[in-house]
């Protein structure tokens, strides 16, 4: 258990799990363990089986102390105990804005989480869905300064908790507000190609943001999920962002982030 | 409109496909977004939007469809990709030659690309037709991004395309290419079939079926065969008969329905001088022949292709069966040896193997 809410990692509510973790850890170049998912699992990334009425497809999982989630009935779900959703999920999960939901645990899966996934709420009601999730995780809002996409970032303390970002354009059958799980690899063009080539379909084309470089896609069973280059430090110090407090700030005086992998 | 034409060109010098997808929506004052035909976005101005891609492939060139005009991009007569861009304004003439822009800057990264993989199909072609050492092939074939010492597996696909259409294959590559690195998997087209060349430890079923999914769209009766895993460069000439042999069975993805152990040998053997010794083993028959204008050699290789069965050889034959069992005593004579022994009819299947591999049963080179 943790003193402030921690990103704890990645979880994927899906129909194959086994094939799903397989498929995954191919494209992003871990070594095969001896189970599907052990490799990813080692970087706070989990596999489930999706339930009727439970969240399916990609979510970030967050550790906080289970006395400071507000269980609202029809907000608050427990997590089952019999079956393997339970696992690495020891509290539940929240529901969110648009069905959106998050996982939440005890302790933290693996430490500094972030520094191999993270999560973007993709959502055309940026103010309603941070407010929500500020407030059920006790964090704060931090915005970049004059971004195009209205990007904000949900942060305890100084470790960013989630992101959250307004989408252009709509398409028929896909939800209004929606998760991107990113994977930090160390070489994007080259596993966004071996996507495409292994039947995911490219979303968003690698593009460049204030933080990194990312590309979004769906994979082989349409579920939503990206690759991201964080840009190295010395590139990330000319950031501006707006503050809890409203202040203008350089990003890494406000954040404490990540670096590039090696 | 030369300002907004002036602007796309410079944008496409300056970077490519990004910075013009950009510039077009500058200048239209509206979202862009550049497609291949799988659906995937090879560029979209803003970076994030999402966009109904299957609504946008299914348009026809020129349609508004989900608030875009839609726009097919061709490159020598081939469409190969959609360019839709939030607006109903033609801009005076500038979409037209926004899609002759992107159209250039496709053809350029598609040269490339042309280029790599016909160094690739020269290196495959050349292992094929037994027309480079196994050293050397296993050299060009790591030059080629293909390490050869570990298990890799053949695809062979085919469907129903009109002559160039393997153009309009979605290009998985480009993204690779578009930041200046191969192709991540080896994909050359051969006659009427793409092949690809993928290490077992790439998901090579999964790579097959989305090569299958390319195929379908493009024509009918799609199918891929999936080769058994190989190593060492001889490894493609079996991998390729598997393969091929494999996508006999039909339309979808198949593999090959057990190990044919003597043509496997005959295909892979870089050590044994199999072909000599089959001439050798064969000579009797070989000189009968030449000699007489008979069809001894040919007849023993169908009569064991028929596992030996009379009436089915005589069928492929186009003979009488009283002739071929005429022409089975000579052989049996002229060889010297009993047809009913199985290691005997081993030795001879093999030779026949190792005659067919060097192309002695092709078209007008019997014999």
């Amino acid at each position: 258990m943790t003193p402030r809410p921690e990103y704890g990692g990645l979880d994927l509510f899906c129909a194959a799990p086994a094939e799903t973790a397989v498929y995954y850890e191919w494209l992003l170049g871990h070594r095969a363990r001896s189970r599907p998912g052990e490799a990813l699992g080692a970087l706070g990334v989990r596999f489930h089986r999706a339930r009727d009425g439970g969240p399916t497809g990609w979510l970030p999982a967050l550790c906080v102390r289970p006395s400071s989630v507000p269980r609202i009935p029809g907000e608050y779900y427990a997590a089952p105990a019999d079956s393997d959703i339970a696992e690495g999920i020891e509290q539940g999960f929240l529901r969110g804005p648009d069905d959106t939901w998050i996982a939440l645990t005890d302790t933290p899966r693996v430490t500094n989480a972030i520094r191999y996934t993270n999560a973007d709420i993709s959502t055309e009601e940026v103010a309603a869905v941070v407010g929500r999730w500020s407030s059920a995780l006790g964090g704060h809002r931090v915005g970049m300064f004059e971004d195009p996409y209205d990007m904000e970032l949900v942060c305890a303390e100084d470790r960013v908790l989630l992101g959250v970002f307004r989408v252009h354009g709509e398409v028929p059958g896909m939800p209004r507000s929606f998760w991107i799980g990113y994977f930090e690899v160390r070489d994007l063009g080259t596993v966004v190609a071996r996507a495409v080539e292994s039947g995911s379909r490219v979303l968003m084309a690698p593009s460049r943001s204030p933080f990194n470089q990312f590309a979004v896609l769906t994979d082989p069973w349409g579920h939503v999920f990206g690759v991201s280059r964080i840009f190295d430090h010395s590139e990330l110090g000319g950031i501006t962002v707006v503050a809890a407090d409203g202040a203008h700030r350089p990003l890494l005086d406000v954040l404490e982030l990540p670096g590039p992998l090696d | 409109m030369d300002d907004a034409l002036n602007q796309l060109v410079f944008a496409t010098r300056s970077g490519g496909l990004s910075h013009l997808i950009q510039a077009i929506r500058t200048v239209f004052h509206a979202d862009a977004g550049l497609f291949d035909l799988s659906g995937s976005t090879l560029a979209a101005s803003p970076s994030r939007s999402i966009w109904d891609a299957d609504a946008i492939l299914d348009a026809r060139d020129g349609d508004r469809v989900a608030g875009c005009t839609v726009r097919a991009v061709a490159v020598e007569g081939e469409q190969v990709a959609r360019l839709a861009v939030r607006t109903a304004q033609d801009g005076a003439g500038i979409l037209e030659a926004a899609v002759d822009l992107v159209a250039i800057e496709l053809a350029r990264l598609h040269a490339a690309q042309l280029g790599w993989r016909e160094l690739v199909a020269g290196v495959i072609d050349d292992i094929l037709d037994c027309r480079v050492s196994e050293e050397d092939a296993v050299a060009r074939l790591r030059a080629a991004g293909l390490d050869v010492s570990r298990p890799y597996r053949m695809l062979v696909g085919w469907a129903e395309l009109p002559a160039g259409a393997q153009r309009s294959l979605p290009w998985g590559g480009i993204y690779a290419l578009m930041n200046g690195q191969r192709e991540p998997f080896l994909r050359v087209v051969r006659g009427d079939r793409v092949l690809m060349l993928v290490l077992d430890e790439d998901l090579p079923d999964r790579i097959a079926e989305t090569l299958l999914r390319q195929l379908s769209r493009l024509g009918a009766g799609a199918r891929v065969g999936v080769s058994l895993p190989h190593r060492g460069a001889s490894g493609v000439r079996a991998g390729f008969f598997e393969a091929s042999s494999a996508l006999e069975e039909g339309d979808g993805v198949h593999h090959p329905r057990r190990l044919d152990l003597a043509r496997l040998l005959v295909m892979t053997n870089a050590v044994v001088p199999l072909g000599e010794l089959a001439r050798e083993l064969l000579r009797p028959l070989l000189d009968y022949d030449a000699a007489h204008g008979g069809t001894l050699l040919e007849t023993f290789k169908v009569y064991l292709e028929a596992d030996r069965d009379i009436v089915r050889a005589t069928e492929r034959l186009f003979i009488h069966r009283n002739t071929l069992r005429y022409r089975l005593r000579q052989i049996m004579n002229l060889l010297d040896v009993d047809l009913n022994s199985v290691s005997t009819t081993t030795s001879f299947w093999l030779a026949l193997q190792a005659l067919a591999d060097e192309g002695a049963f092709d078209e007008g080179n019997v014999q």
